[in-house]
Formats: C-alpha cells, structure tokens, sequence
C-alpha cells in the first residue's frame, strides 16, 4: 500500500468523495482505492516522475479500463522522454489480459506513433521494423481472439499509417489463412477488403490490374460459399465488392441460383455436370440458402421490368416459408417496389 | 413432415444451418442455440395456452430489487472495472426505475445530484469519476441522469453544470475531419459523436461552429455491410456504431427543424416529438419475437436483465 511507503509520505492521498455520501458505491478493494487516492493526490500536484509510472502501472493492472490512468501514464512518458520501446514490450506482457479494453490499444498508437516520428527526441527505431513487430503482436493476440474489434483497428491504423508496400503484402496471405481456420470469421472478412479494396488498394493499378484483383476475389468469394453457403459473411462481402467496383449483380445470377434451389434428389445415371466457373453446394449444405435468394431476388429487381416480378415471388417465398422471422422486412422490401 | 413440426405459428426453429462444415463461429452458434432451446420451447408452448402464463411476464419486483440493492448498498468489489464508468452506473440505474414507472424520494434524488455533480470537471464535461478525466461518455451518462434525477433551480443539478466550460471541452476535442476524440490524447469513437450531440442538445449549445464536417465524418464510417464502423475505416461492429448513428441522425434532423422553426412553435414541436417517441416504428422487425427473447432468455432469476442465459 502506498500509504505505507516512506517514498511516498510526501503525497497527499485524495479520496474520491469529500463531503459527498455517493450513491450506488462501488465497494473497492483496499489496495485499489490506496492507489487511486495517491493517482488523485499526484495529479493535483501535477507530478509526473518514475514513481508516478509505477502507479499508473498498479492502477492498470487492477481496472485497465481506467483512461485517466492510462491518459497520465502517456503524458508522463512523454514528459520524462522514458524509453518508449521498453513500454511496448512492457504491454506486450500485459497484452492478453489487457486486450479487451480500448485503451491498451490505443496507448500502442501513441507510443508508435511517437517511437516512429521523424522528430522524435528518442533514439530512433526503424518505422518498418517497429510496425512489423505490431503486425506480428497483433496477430499472436488474434489467435486467442478472432474477432476483438479494436485489435483488428489497430491492425488497420497501422497498415494506414505506416503505408507500407511490404507491410500491405503480408496481409492477403494472413486473412486466407484465417478464413482457412473460420470462413464465417467476419472481421477477416472485413479485413481482406480493406485491404484489396481500401487503403490497401494501389491507387497507380492500370485496369487490367483491377481487373484481374476482380476475376481473383469473385473466384475467391465463390469458393468460400460453396464450401458453407449460409454464411452470410461471404455473401455480404461479394455486395460489397460488386457494389465497389460497380458490377451489375446480374452477372452472379448463375452462381446465386445453384444455391437459392431446394436440394435436387440425385436421379440416377445423369451424369453431373461440373461447371468450374460456378462451384456448386457441397452434398451437407442446407438449401434453399436464405442469403442466396436474398442475394438473387436483389440482382433481380435491380435488374428491373420483368426482373422485379421476380423479385418479389422470391421475398414472398421468404417471408412465407424460408426466413419468417425477417416477414416485416421483406414485405417491406415488395412495398418499396410496387410503389414505385 | 420434420418441416412442419418446426414451423410453429410464425416461428421457424430450426437451428442455424452449418451446411456440414463446422467452424470456431458455427459451434459457437450452436452451443448458444442449444443453451437458448429450452426457453424458447418453453415460449412457444406458452403462446398457445389460453391464460397469461408466469413466464411470459416482466418480473418487475425482482428488476426493482436488483436496481434498489445497486443504488442503496452499492456495487460489489468485482465492479471496480467500472470505476472509470460511475455516471454509467447511476445512469442505468436511474433509468431503469424511470422506466419501470418508479420515483425516487427527495433525499435519494439529492444523493444523486450531488454524487453527479462531483464528478463535473473543473475544465468542462464530466469524468468517470471524481478526480479523473472529462470524457464524452460519461458527459453523457452524467447529463442524462441529471436530467432524470434534477430539476432547475438551487440545487436542483441542472443549472450547476457548466455550459460554457462543457462547450469548451466539446471544441478542445474537435479534429479537422469532423471527428471527436473522447477525451484528451485518446480515440475517435463516432459513440462520443452521439454523446456530444444529444448533451448538446439537451444543454442547448449545439452551434455550426460545433458541427463543422461532423456529418461528412459519421458518412465515412459507413462500411460495405450498410452498418456503421467506430471510426473510419475499421469493421462495423453490430450494435457498437449502429444505433449511436441513428441517435446522430435524429438529433442532427430535430437540429435542423428546430432552426427552421420560430420561437412559437417550440411547445407545439415538444408535442409533436412526444408523439412520435410513443409509436415504436415496428414495421420492420418482429417485435413480439424481441419481447418474447428478452422475457423467456433475457431475465436473471436473481433481478436484472442479461443479454442472454448462462450456459
């Protein structure tokens, strides 16, 4: 405790509430609020030295979602132009314990951000190097949790800001291998199109190269869906990409329809007929596929005229049978139609 | 026919298709579905019965319970990760019992001013608590919940938070691109968008000065998916940015409609927005299916709401 350490009998400990019965009280464990009432004591006195560091540290470890202590450690850091690569291995220790709170992210930025700053005072680090590390950090934290929000931020701000064609390079084969593990993991999926169509996407590519990035994520896309075809993340992901590059859904029409059928009884003898260019559903996939239809029944009225009568026979089929539960939206959906 | 028996009434039951290939999120699904199966049985089978069943009822004396003991004794140690949230805290407490129809008595309400009150910072906005840094979630928890618990006047809470120092603080946080960071040297979240604006508003101090490329920023924090990422660029998180943007939108409309508006109409629009909070727009989603997951799977034996059962 720190009222109990000579080193600190010249701070005054402040208590949080002076004169103030709170109510719904949080009750704190004594060596919490000893280190907090000391945290309140050096930021009255503007104190900002090493031992002020070793307290933030025993705040963090007990609440790391507390952001004033975060906030101050920062500023200290700075202050005291401490070490900061020393502080990155320092989180890397407290990484997996810490990794579901914003702030332990944000607080790598800004020391990255700093570390890597041509006009930092510091001892300059390699900005590649550094970023490299954090990729590697990030992705040793992802595997014990896929799909963690400001985890996968983090990755983003840091291909963003370092901007590097190496670093960009790297992360194609890394969200292959992670939908490899789970096709149906989201966050990669919303990773892969930062990066092939975000701030990853070369602004100087000729248009055959856009092209053929198209031809590769379609071929992709459509893999991935014959492999669980109610996984709504590929199918939102294919909109995306057709909505991006302005390709009418039309052209998927054949590929959507193979899926949007009840399964057809095996007949006997017909030989099967392998159409390489659309995969079909694997024998275990449940079908008709609700994103399927959804995915058809949209390629359809936007298509218009005959194709809107269609449309609207597949969301009655929907709402009366496939996905009951979404009956409001797409009887929404004909509305929006008919009254046009 | 299997398809028959699990189609019930307007209800399909059938588990969320893996389509044979099982991976870390579809066993997951699975497993929560499993967990889910009982009680959802249970609803069903209870929609048919000609009587109210218990279940099939908001246990309100136990919510209460929970609230009282929350707000009376406290919280337990384990909730010190909150102690950066303690205008949260009261906030959703508050609300709950304004929500259930619950008053509180004069003493109670001026423990809470007061408890709020101790947490404005002497710069502008509110901290998570005493002595920590102002942030714009807790700004608005804290305003909130004055404006739940106070009244104007002496006292009264809402006339002792600081408008000027509070707009101050709101600017010390703009960026050129529209953004806000929460709080001094931290992130851009478009959720501390939403707190701004609606504190704005409920302060009246929304400006154009304070809305300068704002819009334009929340548009780019829309992803591929429709729905709405924290800041730009990173993935729509469900229910993270969402429905802090719609919050956005309203506000940011009721701004413009009140600006076009004069002085006069101001007790005819009050009227007007009440109207329109008491018809829950449901023509979108199914609203008996909503109630029904949050009666049969969202209610805590022990008082108190959960997000869904305990394995």
């Amino acid at each position: 405790m720190y009222s109990e350490r000579p080193d600190w009998a010249d701070v005054v400990p402040l208590p949080q509430y002076e004169g103030v019965n709170p109510i719904a009280p949080i009750f704190y464990t004594p060596e919490y609020k000893d280190a907090t009432d000391y945290f309140r004591g050096v930021v009255k006195t503007s104190e900002m030295s090493q031992r002020v560091l070793d307290l933030t540290e025993t705040i963090i470890r007990m609440n790391p979602a507390h952001y004033s202590a975060w906030q101050y450690r920062y500023r200290t850091l700075r202050a005291l132009e401490a070490p900061l690569g020393a502080e990155l291995r320092l989180m890397d220790s407290l990484a997996v314990q810490f990794m579901k709170t914003y702030q332990v992210w944000h607080h790598r930025r800004l020391i990255l951000t700093h570390l890597t700053a041509p006009t930092s005072s510091l001892t300059r680090v390699d900005p590649i190097e550094a970023a490299t590390a954090e990729l590697d950090f990030i992705a040793r934290v992802l595997t014990v949790d896929t799909k963690n929000y400001h985890t996968w931020s983090y990755r983003q701000w840091i291909l963003a800001h370092f901007d590097d064609a190496g670093l960009w390079l790297g992360e194609l084969p890394y969200i292959d291998d992670l939908l490899d593990e789970d096709v149906r993991n989201n966050s990669a999926w919303h990773h892969r199109f930062f990066v092939v169509f975000g701030r990853g996407s070369r602004s100087g590519a000729t248009p055959e190269e856009d092209a053929e990035v198209f031809r590769r994520e379609i071929r992709y896309i459509k893999d991935k869906v014959s492999l669980a075809p109610n996984n709504p993340s590929a199918w939102n992901y294919l909109r995306g990409v057709l909505d991006h590059t302005q390709i009418p859904f039309t052209t998927l029409i054949p590929f959507a329809e193979l899926y949007a059928v009840p399964r057809v009884p095996a007949s006997g003898g017909a030989e099967e007929v392998i159409d390489l260019e659309n995969p079909g559903p694997s024998p275990d996939a449940v079908l008709p596929c609700v994103a399927a239809m959804d995915f058809l029944a949209e390629a359809k009225a936007r298509e218009g005229g005959e194709g809107t009568a269609n449309a609207i026979k597949i969301w009655k089929t929907l709402a009366d049978k496939h996905d009951i539960m979404r009956k409001k939206y797409w009887e929404y959906r004909i509305k929006e139609v008919s009254n046009v | 026919m299997a398809a028959q028996a699990n189609m019930h009434q307007d209800r399909d039951i059938r588990p969320t298709p893996a389509d044979g290939y099982p991976t870390p999120t579809s066993i997951l699904q699975t497993s929560t579905e499993k967990t889910l199966q009982p009680r959802l049985e249970l609803a069903l089978s209870d929609s048919l019965s000609e009587s109210e069943p218990a279940s099939a009822v908001l246990q309100r004396n136990a919510h209460l319970q929970f609230l009282l003991r929350n707000l009376v004794q406290g919280f337990p140690a384990r909730y010190v990760s909150q102690d950066a949230s303690q205008p949260w805290l009261i906030f959703w407490t508050l609300q709950g019992f304004s929500v259930l129809g619950v008053g509180l008595d004069e003493k109670t309400k001026k423990r809470a001013i007061e408890t709020l009150l101790a947490m404005q910072h002497p710069t502008g906005g509110f901290s998570g608590g005493p002595g920590q840094f102002p942030h714009l979630l807790p700004t608005y928890a804290a305003v909130c919940a004055l404006a739940i618990v106070g009244h104007p006047g002496e006292d009264g809470g809402w006339d002792q938070i600081d408008r000027e120092r509070m707009y101050n603080f709101f600017m010390s946080l703009k960026q050129p691109d529209g953004s806000f960071l929460v709080s001094r040297d931290a992130e851009v979240d478009v959720r501390g968008i939403y707190c701004l604006l609606a504190v704005a508003t409920l302060l009246n101090i929304l400006t154009p000065e304070l809305l300068c490329g704002t819009p334009e920023f929340v548009a780019t924090c829309q992803t591929y998916e429709g729905g709405f990422g924290n800041a730009s660029f990173p993935e729509w998180a469900f229910g993270t940015g969402n429905w802090w943007v719609g919050g956005c939108v309203v506000l940011v409309e009721g701004l413009l409609g009140i600006e076009s508006k004069g002085v006069d109409d101001s007790e005819k629009k009050a009227e007007e927005d009440h109207d329109a909070w008491d018809d829950v727009d449901d023509s979108l989603f199914n609203r008996r299916a909503l109630q029904e997951y949050v009666l049969y799977a969202g209610q805590h034996s022990a008082g108190g709401l959960v997000d869904k059962p305990p394995k």
